[in-house]
């Protein structure tokens, strides 16, 4: 397995963190913030539900980054025999602009991080009209990189499945994209659309 | 979102939206804290800010479009510029809104843009300074600095401050040069140039654009520089105490420190180069998967 | 008489679930000193931290059917709480919020509301409200509330070796912070 090795240079613990950990882990608000949470909730005896409420766009865009990064970094950190089947993502149809990239049957990304990402391009397809054509360009372009790197990653990976570097280059390039994506979508959006 | 949003608070002045004829000029002022937050929103044109001595925000707005609505909203503590361009789609609408704008010296920048230009000069707040295709300039001074573009190139000129930096490109060029203390960094395909003294970390990578530091290490800096195919060129000012840990997938990596690589695992391709230069003590991790990996003292 | 019984947290989901809001209550009670306290942490804003706790228990509320018991509820509840911090954090409005790297750490005052015990070392909540983002969040999350560098780097959606270099740099700062070292 191709890790590096650092255990035997790790520092102990150190005295800094010890005196952290013995800070009180609860700290209460200054007002009771029940009321207002009840409220949001609804009526009394409403059972929860699947989450319905909608998210400012940009903000949605945002904590889907956040969110998806999460889950494909634990993902990562699974055993990767364990893993989820992988996906690959199919080619949009034809005449779409912007081509996503494709994780090879090597990457271990599942289909909800699809998913995830596809949510989040619908939003960004719908910004690039408001883009030069040369940014769009230029865009297409990167996203041909990250596809490159996507499909060289996903060669090694078939030579070294276990490296926890590799996947954490791909990770990385799925966050790349993401990051495109919400970059472009939360610019569109200005200040007044946000909450 | 939030039951108490300080932007709704009772001294929030009327947003005013101006439709604007076609080259207008609007001139706004507004008596602002020191350190007060300025926000600023524009589509197509430029976005100038430069600090001043006095506690007030003035905004000159050159519009071009009739169609564009400008937005000033103020505070003592925050204030709020947008230009708002209805139904924006490109091909229409390349008339410019140029922003120029003077803030107390100590405010905080927050600035998005789609394809106008960014320059900041002389504020010494923290500023977070973002477009998709337009140019980003600034300086940094004591407070963190963020400077992203898309397809913008990205510069941050340091001028003697430890404020934390952190740019990030996608197809631009992101140079640094000059800073102090933190560095941060992504690029897909474009190029980091960056120049640090009394790094205690630098955190860089990119997808296959190159990455070029130079950097002096404190004792116990922290250097994490990863791409999948480009180029990370490494100069370390010397002395360099240090311990490295060096991986590549299929690339070469070079140093001139006499150290040789070595294979990961005769089951599996890859070099990895792990060694203690000097007294040890910073640490330097390097990850390439197809790049070249080059770290020297010169 | 016997002191009232305090029902687990597995009992109270369960009764949540079916809509009964007062064992969400109960909950909240329960939890929201550790929610609250974690994200005044991370933000160093007293009301940014109760509007993320609200946001963290409304998240909740909506998502407990899908809360399988595989984390404490504790950690489960930390991880919606992580994560609107985080979306706070990335939108423009947490932008105007983002703390800044104040030496004196002025931007939090516990001792104003005089919840924490005497002998509690304030230097070091200040050293750690002084923290860029980045390193205090794994402060927050290993040094004070336990989580492994693994948890910690899948909770703020990172790789645990950034985890890791962000709390070597955060302990060189709290060392030079506090004084106890010369920053180099």
């Amino acid at each position: 397995m191709s890790t590096l090795p650092f255990g035997p240079r790790n520092p102990p613990e150190d005295p800094l963190l010890a005196k952290a950990a013995e800070l009180p882990k609860d700290v209460m608000p200054q007002r009771d913030l029940w009321p207002a949470i009840a409220a949001r909730i609804g009526q009394a005896g409403e059972p929860p539900a699947k989450p319905a409420f909608r998210w400012p766009l940009a903000l949605a865009a945002a904590f889907l980054v956040a969110s998806v990064s999460a889950l494909l970094t634990w993902s990562l950190l699974r055993d990767p025999q364990r893993a989820s089947p992988p996906v690959i993502a199919e080619a949009p149809t034809a005449g779409a602009d912007i081509v996503p990239v494709r994780y090879g049957p090597n990457s271990g990304i599942s289909a909800a991080e699809i998913a995830a990402r596809d949510a989040l391009l619908s939003q960004f397809r719908d910004a690039l009209v408001t883009l030069k054509p040369e940014t769009r360009e230029a865009i297409q372009k990167n996203l041909a990189v990250m596809q490159a790197a996507a499909d060289e990653i996903d060669a090694a990976l078939a030579k070294d499945p276990a490296s926890g570097m590799l996947q954490g280059m791909l990770a990385g390039t799925y966050k790349q994209e993401l990051s495109l994506y919400s970059t472009v979508v939360t610019k569109r959006d200005g200040l007044t659309r946000r909450t | 979102m939030s039951i108490r949003n300080p932007w709704l608070a009772a001294a929030i002045l009327a947003a005013i939206a101006a439709p604007a004829a076609a080259q207008q000029t609007i001139t706004k002022r507004a008596s602002v804290a020191a350190d007060a937050t300025v926000e600023v929103s524009n589509v197509q044109g430029i976005v100038k800010i430069t600090a001043w001595d006095k506690n007030e925000v003035e905004l000159v707005a050159e519009l071009e479009s009739d169609k564009d609505e400008l937005e000033f909203e103020a505070t003592p503590r925050k204030v709020r510029i947008e230009v708002d361009r209805p139904n924006s789609r490109y091909g229409r609408d390349q008339e410019d809104a140029n922003l120029t704008v003077r803030v107390p010296r100590g405010a905080r920048l927050i600035v998005d843009t789609v394809s106008a230009d960014v320059t900041v000069a002389d504020v010494r707040g923290e500023q977070d300074l973002e477009s998709v295709s337009g140019s980003v300039g600034t300086q940094a001074y004591d407070a963190p600095v963020k400077a992203a573009s898309v397809s913008g190139d990205v510069t941050v000129t340091g001028t003697g401050g430890k404020g934390a930096v952190k740019v990030e490109n996608v197809s631009g060029t992101a140079t640094v040069t000059g800073v102090l203390g933190s560095l941060e960094g992504e690029v897909v395909s474009g190029e980091i140039h960056a120049t640090i003294a009394a790094a205690e970390l630098i955190d860089v990578n990119s997808v296959s654009g190159d990455i070029t530091v130079n950097a002096e290490l404190t004792s116990t800096a922290s250097v994490d520089m990863e791409s999948v195919s480009g180029t990370i060129t490494l100069k370390i000012k010397p002395p360099v105490n240090a311990d490295f840990d060096i991986e590549s997938f299929s690339g070469d990596i070079e140093n001139c420190f006499g150290q040789k690589a070595r294979d990961t695992s005769k089951f599996t391709p890859g070099s990895e180069l792990s060694f203690t230069q000097g007294n040890g003590g910073a640490r330097v991790e390097l990850q390439t998967l197809s790049g070249e990996i080059r770290v020297c003292d010169r | 008489m016997p002191a009232p019984q305090v029902e687990s947290s597995a009992e109270l989901v369960r009764r949540a679930c079916r809509g009964d809001m007062g064992a969400f209550e109960d909950l909240y009670r329960q939890h929201v000193g550790r929610v609250y306290g974690l994200c005044l942490r991370m933000t160093g804003q007293p009301e940014s931290a109760e509007d993320l706790a609200q946001d963290t228990f409304v998240s909740a509320w909506r998502s407990l059917p899908g809360y399988e018991g595989r984390s404490s509820f504790s950690t489960w509840l930390h991880r919606i709480a992580v994560n609107a911090v985080l979306a706070r954090r990335r939108s423009p409005q947490g932008r105007n919020e983002i703390s800044m790297t104040d030496d004196s750490g002025e931007q939090m005052d516990f001792e104003a509301e005089g919840r924490l015990d005497e002998a509690t070392p304030i230097d070091i909540e200040r050293a750690i409200a002084s923290l860029p983002p980045g390193a205090r969040d794994i402060v927050v999350l290993h040094g004070i509330y336990g989580y492994s560098h693994e948890e910690a780097a899948e909770m703020l959606g990172v790789a645990v070796g950034t985890c890791k270099a962000q709390l070597h740099r955060a302990r060189h700062l709290m060392r030079a912070r506090m004084g106890t070292e010369h920053a180099t």
